[in-house]
C-alpha cells in the first residue's frame, strides 16, 4: 500500500482504505482494519459482563426478602429493606463508624503525607533509603499490617511498655470501646500514609521551577510560595490521594476483620463489615445486598465528587 | 545571623520529624521480624526483650504443621492465574482504548475502572450463590475469575497509559509500510511497552496476593489464600504470635523482592496511571 518516503504517504493510505470500504470491501484488508480493533475488546467485555451481571442480580436481591436458609422462595418487597435500614440503629451506627473513619483518614493522612513528601523532597542517601522503606507497608497485605499491630497492641505488648516508660497508659487499644476505632485508624495511617507521601512527592518533583524563582525574585517568603504556588499546583495530586484513600476507607473491611471484627460491641462495625456478617453469618442476603448497594452509592458519590474536583483542578 | 538561626531551627525540626516518622514506619517491621525468631517465653517477656537467642522453631512449625504451604500454593495459583488471564484479555483492550476513537470510549474505560472503586461485596455476595450453582465455589477457576476485578482495571488503565506513551509516528511508519493492525500491535507496540507490562504484571500479582475478602467469601478449604491462613493463627483468646510472625515474613518477603523490580513504576501503578514518575 502506498509508497513510502513521501510526505503525503500517510494520508494517501488512509484514503485508499476508505475507498476500499466504500467500494464494498473489494479488499478485505480495509474492512478487517476497521473491525479488528473492536473484536480485540470482546474478551475484556465478556469479563466485564461477568462482573456486572452478579451486581445487577444483587441490586434485585436488595429488593427482596431473600434469606439463604429460608425454605420459602424469595419475594419482591420493593424498597422495604431500605426503609427498614433507615429506621434501624445498627445501620446508622455503621454509617457513623464508616463516615467517621473516612473523615479522620483524610484529615490525617493527607496533611501527614504532604509533610512526609516535603521531607523526602531532597536527595541524599538517608532520604533515598527512607523512600525504599516507605514502600514496604504498601506492598504487604493489609491483613498482615493489621496482625503486626495487633501483636504490639496486647495488654502486655510493646506499645503499652514503651508508653509506660513515658508515663502514659496502659491502654486497652483494640479491646476498648473508645479506642478501638482510633487503634484501627493508627494501623491505617501506618499502612497508607506512605501512599499519600509517595504520590505527593511525585507531584512535588513534577513542579516547574520558574514560578518559584520568580517568587523568590519578588521577595516572597517560603510560606507565601508554599501557600500560593506549591499547594495549588499540588491539588491534582492531593485529589488523587483523596480519591483512593477516601473510597478505600469507605469500603474498610480487611483491617477491621483482622482485628476487632466490628467490636467491641459495635464500635468498629463499618458498613462493609455489617454487610459481610448479614450475608455470611445471618444469611440475610436481601439485607446484606441493601447494605452493599448503599455502600456502593456512597463510593460512587465520593468518586463522582473527586473526579469533578480533579477535572476543575486540571483546568 | 538571624537567617542562619532560623535555618538551624528548621533543620533540627526537619530531622526530628524525619526521625519520628522513620521510627514509626520501621519499628513494627523490625519488631515483628524479631518476634518470628523468638520462643514463646521471649515473646511474652516483661520487659520486652530486644536481645535474645534466636530460634527457627516458629518457621519449622509453620512449614511442617497445618496447611500453611497449601494456602501458600493456593495464593500463587490464584494470583498467577488471575494475572495471566488479565494479561491475555486486557492487553488488547488497553491498546484499543489507547489508539482507537469510538463512541462511549471513555465511558467504557471508566466502567472497567469502577470495579476498582466499587465495594467488592456488591459483586461477591451474589456470586456466593451463583458460584455454588455453577460449581465454581471453592474452586481455583472461580477465584481467578473474580480476581479479575482486582487485576483487569489495573492492567487496562496502566497499559493504556503505556501504549499512549509510544510515539504515534512509529506505528504510522509501520502502517505506511503496509503492516496490519494486529501486526503493529504485536510486533511494534508490545515490545516497546514491555517494561510497562512487567510493572503491571508485578503489581497485579502483588494486589492479588494481598486480597482477603474474595477468598473469605468464595473460597473454601481447598482454595483459601494465605491471608486467611494468617488469620487462622488467631484463636478466640490466645494468639500463636511466634508462628504468625514467621508466616507473615514468609508471606511478604517475596512481595518485597518483586516490588524491587518495579520501583520506578510504583507510584504510576499505585495510582492506576494517574501519576507518572516518582
Amino acid at each position: 500500500m502506498g509508497s513510502t518516503g513521501t510526505p503525503g504517504a500517510g494520508e494517501r493510505t488512509s484514503s485508499d482504505r476508505d475507498a476500499a470500504i466504500v467500494s464494498g470491501g473489494g479488499s478485505a484488508w480495509g474492512v478487517r482494519q476497521h473491525y479488528l480493533p473492536y473484536l480485540a475488546l470482546v474478551p475484556a467485555l465478556i469479563v466485564l459482563l461477568g462482573l456486572i451481571i452478579p451486581f445487577v442480580i444483587g441490586v434485585y436481591w436488595s429488593l427482596t426478602d431473600y434469606k439463604l436458609t429460608s425454605s420459602l422462595p424469595k419475594a419482591f418487597i420493593g424498597l422495604a429493606n431500605y426503609q427498614d435500614l433507615f429506621t434501624n440503629p445498627v445501620f446508622w451506627n455503621s454509617v457513623r463508624v464508616t463516615l467517621t473513619y473516612v473523615v479522620l483518614v483524610l484529615l490525617i493522612e493527607l496533611p501527614l503525607g504532604l509533610a512526609v513528601a516535603l521531607m523526602l523532597n531532597r536527595d541524599n542517601p538517608v532520604v533515598r533509603f527512607f523512600r525504599a522503606v516507605l514502600i514496604l507497608p504498601l506492598m504487604m497485605p493489609p491483613v498482615v499490617g493489621a496482625l503486626m499491630w495487633k501483636s504490639m497492641m496486647t495488654p502486655d505488648g510493646i506499645l503499652n511498655f514503651l508508653l509506660g516508660r513515658v508515663g502514659a497508659g496502659p491502654f486497652q487499644w483494640l479491646g476498648s470501646l473508645s479506642l478501638a476505632l482510633p487503634s484501627i485508624l493508627l494501623i491505617d495511617i501506618w499502612l497508607y500514609t506512605p501512599f499519600a507521601a509517595l504520590v505527593i512527592l511525585a507531584g512535588l518533583q513534577s513542579l516547574p521551577r520558574e514560578p518559584f524563582e520568580a517568587a523568590m525574585v519578588d521577595g516572597a517568603s517560603p510560606w507565601t510560595a508554599f501557600h500560593s504556588l506549591t499547594l495549588p499546583m499540588l491539588l491534582p495530586f492531593l485529589i488523587i490521594v483523596g480519591t483512593f484513600r477516601g473510597i478505600d476507607s469507605l469500603k474498610i473491611f480487611d483491617l477491621i476483620y483482622a482485628t476487632t471484627q466490628g467490636g467491641p460491641v459495635d464500635a468498629t462495625n463499618s458498613l462493609a463489615i455489617q454487610a459481610y456478617f448479614e450475608a455470611i453469618r445471618w444469611t440475610n442476603f436481601g439485607t446484606a445486598m441493601t447494605y452493599s448497594i448503599i455502600l456502593w452509592a456512597l463510593c460512587y458519590g465520593l468518586a463522582f465528587y473527586f473526579i469533578r474536583r480533579w477535572r476543575k483542578a486540571m483546568q | 545571623m538571624t537567617r542562619r538561626k532560623t535555618w538551624t531551627v528548621g533543620n533540627v525540626a526537619y530531622w526530628v520529624g524525619f526521625a519520628l516518622f522513620f521510627v514509626f514506619t520501621l519499628f513494627p517491621l523490625v519488631w515483628v521480624g524479631l518476634m518470628a525468631f523468638k520462643t514463646p517465653v521471649d515473646i511474652f517477656a516483661v520487659p520486652p526483650k530486644i536481645f535474645f537467642s534466636p530460634t527457627m522453631d516458629n518457621f519449622r512449625k509453620v512449614l511442617s504443621q497445618g496447611d500453611f504451604l497449601n494456602y501458600y500454593r493456593n495464593t500463587f495459583i490464584i494470583a498467577a492465574g488471575a494475572v495471566a488471564l488479565t494479561l491475555l484479555v486486557g492487553t488488547p483492550a488497553a491498546y484499543v482504548l489507547a489508539r482507537q476513537e469510538f463512541r462511549f470510549k471513555e465511558d467504557l474505560a471508566f466502567t472497567f475502572l469502577s470495579f476498582r472503586f466499587a465495594p467488592e461485596l456488591a459483586v461477591i455476595i451474589p456470586l456466593f450463590v451463583i458460584f455454588q450453582r455453577l460449581n465454581l465455589y471453592d474452586n481455583y477457576l472461580g477465584l481467578i475469575l473474580i480476581y479479575q476485578s482486582i487485576t483487569l482495571p489495573l492492567l487496562i488503565w496502566l497499559m493504556r497509559g503505556y501504549f499512549e506513551d509510544v510515539p504515534k509516528d512509529i506505528e504510522q511508519a509501520a502502517k505506511v509500510d503496509g503492516a496490519g493492525w494486529w501486526e503493529i500491535f504485536t510486533r511494534i507496540s508490545i515490545p516497546l511497552v514491555l517494561p510497562g507490562i512487567a510493572a503491571s504484571v508485578v503489581l497485579a500479582f502483588i494486589f492479588s496476593w494481598n486480597a482477603l475478602i474474595f477468598g473469605l467469601v468464595l473460597g473454601g478449604r481447598e482454595t483459601y489464600p494465605v491471608t486467611i491462613a494468617l488469620l487462622g493463627y488467631m484463636g478466640y483468646q490466645n494468639v500463636d504470635w511466634g508462628p504468625m510472625a514467621a508466616a507473615t515474613l514468609i508471606t511478604i518477603i517475596p512481595e518485597f523482592v518483586l516490588a524491587l523490580f518495579v520501583l520506578r513504576s510504583l507510584v504510576r501503578g499505585l495510582t492506576f496511571g494517574a501519576v507518572h514518575g516518582g
